[in-house]
């Protein structure tokens, strides 16, 4: 069995921020579309 | 994962393996947090009403936008970060992240926080961002601050932008009271930064940065540092009577322009002699006092607009 090396700590690290980052970013990006539909929906000319 | 057994690796040099932390750090989080500020002040007091989610994404593109620049910077200025003990632990003089790395996500979230703020605002706020970007990391970054002592004067209109950014993402166009918001920093950046300078001259002078204490001597820029700040009381106040205002902006400026100047005179008045002798306590309080200035004067926008929301129109004068 292989223990976890320091450098392997440093890369899940990244990698799990990165996730969040990418995660965070779909996210927003549906709401606002959701947003904009909606204020479109009331204001078919904005 | 890949197959990368310890007994391969010796000891990790820190640039080797960046955590997710150093590239975070790369973005100047506190830099980053003042910008958030100052530009949520700026989408508040908009007289406009904006979706929620618009703001969000607004906010976070300009600050990702102010991240990258910050990250510019430090790509571009390692060499003398390495040498100064201000900034001597960035990620980049420190070995954290490698100075192709910090490069790489600079240009990369530049290109996505000014498409992303197309997207969720205006081309307008977006252009903003993206000139913005440009004036700190080129004509801050690479040319003044290492050519003139007034670097620092023309290169604060980046660190002013962002409530201008906020305030066309919500509005789509630029107004009379952004632009006071965009004076009221550009003309607070310099006696902030130099109260700065001031106790921090050593480190400037030994990279070659040609600061205003280094180029000009202490005793010119303590009598500069005092007329900005009198060019700012007018500036600061101006504000309060734009859409933008009301009265706790007026109220808030006015007692938070007695404190600058308060403190910018008495920089003004004492020798180095002095200012050695005890450290540069009023330097270092004014340093201080600068950024609960700025912090208070934005916070004024935002509760002027919680009071307009609470009370209603309450008949404020709106002069400019």
């Amino acid at each position: 069995m292989r223990e976890d090396h320091e450098l392997h700590r440093r890369r899940r690290s990244r990698n799990l921020g990165v996730l969040v980052v990418l995660l965070a970013f779909v996210a927003l990006i549906f709401w606002v579309t959701i947003a904009k539909m909606g204020i479109h929906a009331r204001n078919p000319w904005y | 994962m890949t197959d990368i057994s310890t007994a391969q690796i010796g000891p990790v040099a820190r640039s080797a393996e960046p955590e997710f932390r150093d590239f975070v750090l790369l973005l100047k989080p506190r830099v980053m947090s003042l910008v958030v500020f100052t530009a949520l002040a700026g989408m508040v007091a908009a007289p406009v009403p904006v979706h929620p989610a618009v703001a969000l994404a607004s906010l976070i593109c300009i600050a990702v936008g102010a991240g990258a620049s910050g990250a510019l910077n430090m790509w571009w200025d390692a060499d003398i970060d390495a040498r100064m003990r201000r900034t001597r632990a960035r990620p980049v003089p420190s070995g954290l992240v490698a100075p192709g790395e910090a490069l790489g996500l600079g240009l990369g979230l530049s290109l996505i926080s000014v498409l992303m703020l197309s997207v969720f605002a205006n081309p307008l706020a977006a252009g903003l961002l993206a000139f913005t970007i440009f004036f700190y990391v080129v004509v801050y970054t690479m040319w003044l601050k290492r050519a003139t002592p007034q670097n620092i004067v023309i290169g604060g209109a980046a660190g002013a932008f962002p409530p201008v950014i906020a305030w066309a993402a919500v509005t789509g166009e630029v107004s009379t009271a952004s632009v006071l918001m965009f004076a009221v920093i550009f003309i607070w950046t310099p006696p902030h930064f130099w109260s700065l300078a001031l106790f921090r001259n050593d480190d400037y002078a030994r990279v070659g940065v040609p600061m205003m204490p280094v180029v000009v001597g202490e005793t010119s820029t303590r009598r500069q540092i005092w007329l900005y700040s009198l060019l700012l009381a007018p500036v600061a106040v101006a504000p309060a009577f734009t859409v933008a205002g009301g009265p706790v902006c007026l109220a808030v400026s006015l007692l938070a322009n007695a404190a600058f100047l308060r403190g910018a005179w008495r920089v003004s008045r004492r020798t180095q002699a002095l200012a050695l002798a005890d450290n540069y306590r009023a330097e270092k309080r004014l340093f201080g006092v600068s950024i609960i200035y700025l912090f208070a004067l934005f916070a004024a926008f935002i509760l002027d607009a919680a009071l307009a929301v609470v009370v209603g129109p309450i008949g404020w004068p709106v002069w400019f």
